[in-house]
């Protein structure tokens, strides 16, 4: 009974700063309608801060936690706001949650740059006092915690529901200009409720430091349980997202004790998939929340569409194939082994990038775990996933790694898109982080706690592929072919029906299609391909292991394939070459590996969220040069490979 | 049996009543007009039949049956079409592909030419290419109203198919929805501000205000009636007091 | 007449994107007076007021607010400067309750909360019984009368209307005609915009028709109400 009690107090406590952290949440979102996926890595960052303030300056905690909760963190706040959220109040899901990725990627690289890599240890609160409970002990840090819970709650339920800046911060959401015909000015309200929103982020960061440590991705991951506590009030009620951090903080809390209660020898013969589900639990909890909601209705309202470049005819599809193919094979002969490795590997990662043309590009909705999706491709090819399937890149190998992440991705999004679209992008980020403690650190995937796996390349269809080279052209190949999928699928009905249902679910619906059905495929579809290309990511490293699939590894992903215009096969080829040569430029100047996620934050505040990236750029120019010279020159431009290709 | 009956269908947004005891039917081949002042709940009624709005009472039948509780897209396979007020295309697909888009839903062997048909029909062939969010509002119209009509609905629904129209466009408009009833069979249910055009093309024509409706017949009988032309400037008689709206 | 209009408009022009729908309207609200804007669908009524009331930048022409030039003024600062608007579709927040619709008058009242319930609540009685439920769950006759109680409570240079009548009944509206009578009576200037227009046309001292984009008609209520069938219902009537 007293163990019940003590597990119980510890499940408040952790709700408590899971509920401080959701509130802040659902307060930005509320009202300014942009979710902010980074609310977890402000909070991360704030709490780099303080340390930085109370343990490396040395102020006293109390001052160096005022200046922090009080003012970098509110400043910051109106600082988003002003120049990244408001923009997002009207802009399309994917866009809004594009911008928030790269925020949360950039602030995990502004600190690995300011703060690199150290044991770093911020002590708790009144360090080892507290109160006896019975057999249990409640430190002082805890106690604070809860207190600042209530106090947070009670706050802000006075600021919405008795003054007036608080209701007309509510009232920002329903009509933001009928609240200026009324006289008050909305942009300052959305401004203080980002400050608020930031200080609590950073107030659940620095409470939470003693437990979770200094890190860059654990205190990111907060924004995963604060979501799913905010999906029980559907992201906009308070006191349902209080409950719902609660609930979890419980869950968590009794997981615990009851996986305690649970054998090692137990947790051995599952592979830590016991672990693993316990470490899963606020995903577990979010996906079961989700299917619980009533469904959402059709909504009617078009989506202002991003208008897309143009389609390439077939014959300059297959022209640029062939184009590329021989570029890549000239290339590829005047490169080292080495180089051919490094090289193959970019490619890699443009082939995966592929797989979001046509989730991202076409289909308007995001994944933030499409290299969990690569990883799961990668297992089976290793033979360590299904059992039928023998290590090796073959066909046989190839067609698996397609359905098995096909399957898994139907699974993510089925629960998902009974909501809405935002919820999806939102749902694959802790399926990912999921996905890492449930398989990939159990022995279905890379081994308990984690691993690698190294393969046999072999030879495909008869080709030998041990070679670098080898290997590097038959991703060039997959690429031209996975490509032409791609271009062709978009060119079929199952593309015109991809952007009829982005464009306009309702018009969709009453012409007879079955838009969430439309959806789930091509989520699955964008899954299967990433799948394939981990056969081909896993043949070109050899070795494969845990780190390479965590979370965080599908941002920067998603990220440079929006820059690189993530709505053409030209454009993805382009941010999966930046990214895949990201670290050759990183060994000449390590000092860059945090300021590039920065760069990559502006990027993608430079081109406004236009998935359409740089590439629409080449085109543009492509076009005004072809419309320039003479024809003769132009063709001659092409044929020595100077300009990039169309799509 | 009329292809469409409403049966004391009503729509209450919080307190506000949107549509209240609509009861009327569409027989088949008809062109029926539903007239009204703005905010009379005429979209709301669209919505109700289409499936987007689900309605606080009443029914809805189609063919006879019970369609009340029917998602949208099992009406549209029923033969339920419309056009949105709204405009609702799809922008980045070309005029063309938005029709096709349809054409294809309904299976049939040669969807291009089914597009390429009604492109002819309607007047679009020269925009087939062109993308549809940067056609003007007339063509847009006309875009919604070939993509309605590629899946062959039989009853079609238009919702202020006129508004953006120019004059010529208007009249050209007008043969086409007739030749929709007369030379296909098709039922048409008809929202629009176009007096005249309204009076000119449908056998019936009902009279919304303020959710209930106020009138049903003939456009001469329409044209008469004392209670419309109340609904348009105001009443000034009072002759639809009893109708006061009831807090919820 | 030497006096500032409180609103004048001067050959204004507005556009949705490339689509214009203003081609050039005047317009003036005398100072103390009731004007009526009347015009069938579409004929660009709502767009003038969305001018007037600084939520859309007009493209060409001048916006003068008792005599201040404010083309591209916030609509919030227009609201401080004593412009009160009541949009089409009832002007209330629906997720928020009768009493904290009220606490929102406060940006722009002269007076405190309390005094703006008391106000309210003497007009209108019906909303002190629901002062505690969502202004969404009101009837929509109560919620145009919540509405309209920010122009009671906030003692306006310049009320605009914009379809005050729609979806209400007949009673209802003849309610709410009659409190704006009251308020013109209170020196306010009122601008209203009507599609049922003998309604407005009964407050009102001038009357200004709009069709397609341009002013047809300005004139006493009495002589624009003859050429009205025309406009509303073309030749059919």
């Amino acid at each position: 009974m007293s163990q019940f009690l003590a597990f119980t107090i510890i499940g408040l406590i952790a709700g408590s700063a899971y509920a401080v952290a959701a509130s802040g949440l659902v307060l930005t979102y509320a009202t300014s309608n942009v979710f902010n996926i980074a609310h977890g890595s402000v909070g991360m960052f704030m709490a780099f801060v303080y340390w930085e303030l109370a343990v490396d300056r040395g102020l006293p905690p109390l001052l160096a936690l005022v200046l922090v909760v009080g003012v970098l963190a509110p400043l910051f706040g109106l600082l988003i706001e002003r120049f990244m959220m408001r923009k997002l109040t009207d802009a399309p899901v994917a866009v809004a949650l594009v911008v928030t990725v790269a925020l949360l990627v950039a602030l995990i690289g502004a600190a690995q740059a300011l703060w690199p890599p150290a044991g770093r240890k911020v002590d708790p609160y009144f360090n080892g006092r507290g109160l006896q409970v019975g057999d249990y002990f409640i430190t002082a840090q805890q106690l604070i915690t809860f207190g600042v819970a209530v106090a947070v709650a009670a706050a802000l339920f006075v600021l919405l529901n008795r003054t007036r800046t608080g209701t007309a911060m509510r009232a920002v959401v329903d009509n933001r200009e009928l609240l200026a015909l009324h006289g008050a000015r909305p942009n300052r309200l959305s401004g203080l409720s980002w400050a608020i929103g930031c200080s609590l982020a950073a107030l659940a960061g620095v409470l939470l430091v003693p437990t979770l440590q200094l890190d860059y991705l654990n205190l990111t991951l907060l924004v995963i349980a604060a979501y799913a506590a905010a999906m029980v009030g559907r992201l906009k009620n308070l006191p349902r997202t209080f409950v719902g951090a609660l609930v979890l903080g419980l869950l968590t809390s009794y997981a615990q004790w009851g996986v305690a209660y649970i054998p090692a020898s137990v947790d051995q013969t599952l592979g830590g998939l016991v672990q693993g589900t316990r470490i899963a639990l606020p995903t577990i909890f979010l996906l079961a929340v989700m299917l619980m909601l009533p469904q959402d209705k059709l909504r009617v309202g078009r989506v202002a569409g991003t208008k897309m470049p143009a389609l390439p005819s077939w014959s300059r599809t297959l022209t640029w194939g062939a184009v590329f193919l021989a570029g890549v094979f000239v290339l590829t002969g005047s490169l080292s082994e080495a180089d051919n490795s490094r090289f193959g590997q970019a490619l890699c990662i443009s082939l995966i990038m592929l797989s979001l043309v046509l989730l991202v590009g076409y289909g308007g909705d995001v994944s933030l775990c499409q290299m969990s999706f690569v990883g799961v491709g990668g297992l089976v090819v290793g033979g360590k996933l299904l059992p039928f399937v023998d290590a090796g890149i073959t066909v046989w190998s190839i067609a698996w790694a397609f359905l098995a992440t096909a399957l898994l991705g139907v699974l993510v999004a089925v629960p998902a898109l009974r909501l809405r679209g935002l919820y999806l992008g939102l749902a694959t980020l802790a399926v990912a982080s999921a996905l890492d403690s449930m398989l990939f650190q159990t022995k279905f995937g890379f081994g308990a706690g984690g691993g690698s796996l190294t393969l046999e390349r072999g030879s495909l269809l008869g080709l030998d592929l041990t070679g670098e080279r080898a290997m590097a052209m038959s991703v060039a190949v997959a690429f031209v072919l996975m490509g032409f999928l791609v271009l062709g699928v978009r060119r079929s009905r199952y593309g015109r029906i991809l952007l009829a249902a982005r464009d306009s679910e309702a018009a969709c619906a009453t012409l007879g299609y079955n838009t969430r059905a439309v959806r789930v495929a091509v989520f699955a579809v964008s899954a299967g391909l990433a799948g394939v290309a981990g056969v081909f990511y896993t043949g070109m490293r050899v070795s494969i292991s845990t780190a390479d699939f965590m979370f965080f590894q599908s941002l920067p992903l998603l990220l440079f394939a929006v820059v690189g215009g993530v709505t053409t096969v030209t454009g993805v080829l382009l941010g999966g070459l930046a990214y895949g040569l990201m670290p050759v430029l990183l060994d000449q100047v390590p000092a860059l590996a945090g300021v590039i996620y920065v760069l990559l934050l502006l990027a993608v505040l430079g081109l406004g969220g236009n998935p359409n990236g740089v590439a629409q750029l080449l085109f543009g120019w492509g076009n005004r040069l072809r419309a320039a010279l003479p024809r003769q020159l132009d063709l001659a431009r092409i044929e020595k490979g100077e300009v990039v290709g169309a799509s | 049996m009329a292809l469409l009956e409403l049966t004391e269908v009503g729509v209450r947004f919080g307190g506000v009543h949107a549509v209240t005891d609509a009861t009327f039917e569409v027989e088949e081949g008809a062109v029926v007009g539903l007239m009204g002042p703005n905010g009379a709940g005429k979209t709301t009624l669209f919505n109700v039949i289409t499936g987007l709005q689900e309605p606080t009472t009443g029914r809805v039948r189609f063919r006879d049956v019970d369609i009340t509780e029917m998602a949208p897209r099992r009406r549209a396979r029923m033969g339920i079409g419309r056009t949105f007020q709204r405009l609702e295309v799809f922008g980045s697909l070309t005029v063309g592909e938005n029709v096709l888009v349809a054409a294809e839903m309904r299976g049939v062997s040669s969807p291009a030419t089914v597009r390429d048909g009604l492109l002819d029909r309607v007047g679009l062939r020269g925009f087939q290419d062109v993308p549809a969010d940067s056609v003007p509002t007339g063509i847009a119209r006309l875009t919604e109203l070939a993509r309605a009509l590629a899946c062959d609905p039989q009853l079609l629904l238009l919702d202020e198919p006129s508004s953006g129209l120019s004059d010529d466009e208007t009249e050209d408009f007008e043969k086409l929805v007739r030749s929709l009833a007369d030379d296909d069979g098709r039922s048409v249910l008809l929202v629009e501000h176009d007096v005249e055009l309204v009076m000119s093309l449908c056998s019936t024509i009902h009279v919304l205000d303020f959710g209930h409706i106020i009138a049903t017949g003939p456009p001469e009988v329409i044209a008469a009636d004392a209670r419309v032309q109340d609904a348009y400037l105001g009443a000034d008689t009072g002759a639809s007091a009893d109708l006061e709206d009831v807090p919820a | 007449m030497t006096e500032t209009p409180a609103l004048e408009l001067i050959d204004v022009h507005a556009a949705y994107g490339r689509i214009e729908v203003l081609h050039g309207v005047d317009l003036t609200v005398p100072r103390g007076c009731v004007v009526a804007l009347l015009g069938p669908n579409g004929a660009g009524k709502s767009t003038t007021l969305r001018v007037a009331s600084g939520q859309m930048p007009p493209t060409s022409g001048h916006v003068h607010l008792s005599g201040h030039h404010l083309n591209g003024a916030d609509p919030d600062r227009l609201a401080r400067a004593g412009l009160c608007t009541i949009p089409e579709g009832r002007g209330v927040f629906p997720n928020l309750s009768v009493d904290e619709n009220l606490r929102l008058f406060a940006y722009t009242a002269k007076v405190g909360e309390k005094d703006i319930r008391e106000r309210t609540f003497a007009q209108f009685p019906r909303l002190q019984e629901r002062r505690s439920q969502l202004a969404g769950r009101l009837s929509g006759g109560e919620q145009q009368m919540l509405a309209m109680a920010r122009a009671l409570a906030t003692d306006p240079a310049l009320l605009m209307l914009d379809e005050l009548s729609m979806g209400l009944a007949p009673l209802i509206v003849e309610q709410l005609y009659e409190l704006v009578a009251e308020i013109a009576a209170t020196g306010v200037s009122v601008l209203v915009v009507e599609q049922f227009a003998r309604r407005a046309l009964a407050v009102a001292q001038y009357a200004v028709v709009m069709v397609g984009g341009r002013v047809t008609a300005v004139g006493e209520p009495a002589d624009i109400e003859s050429q009205l069938s025309e406009a509303y219902l073309g030749g059919a009537a």
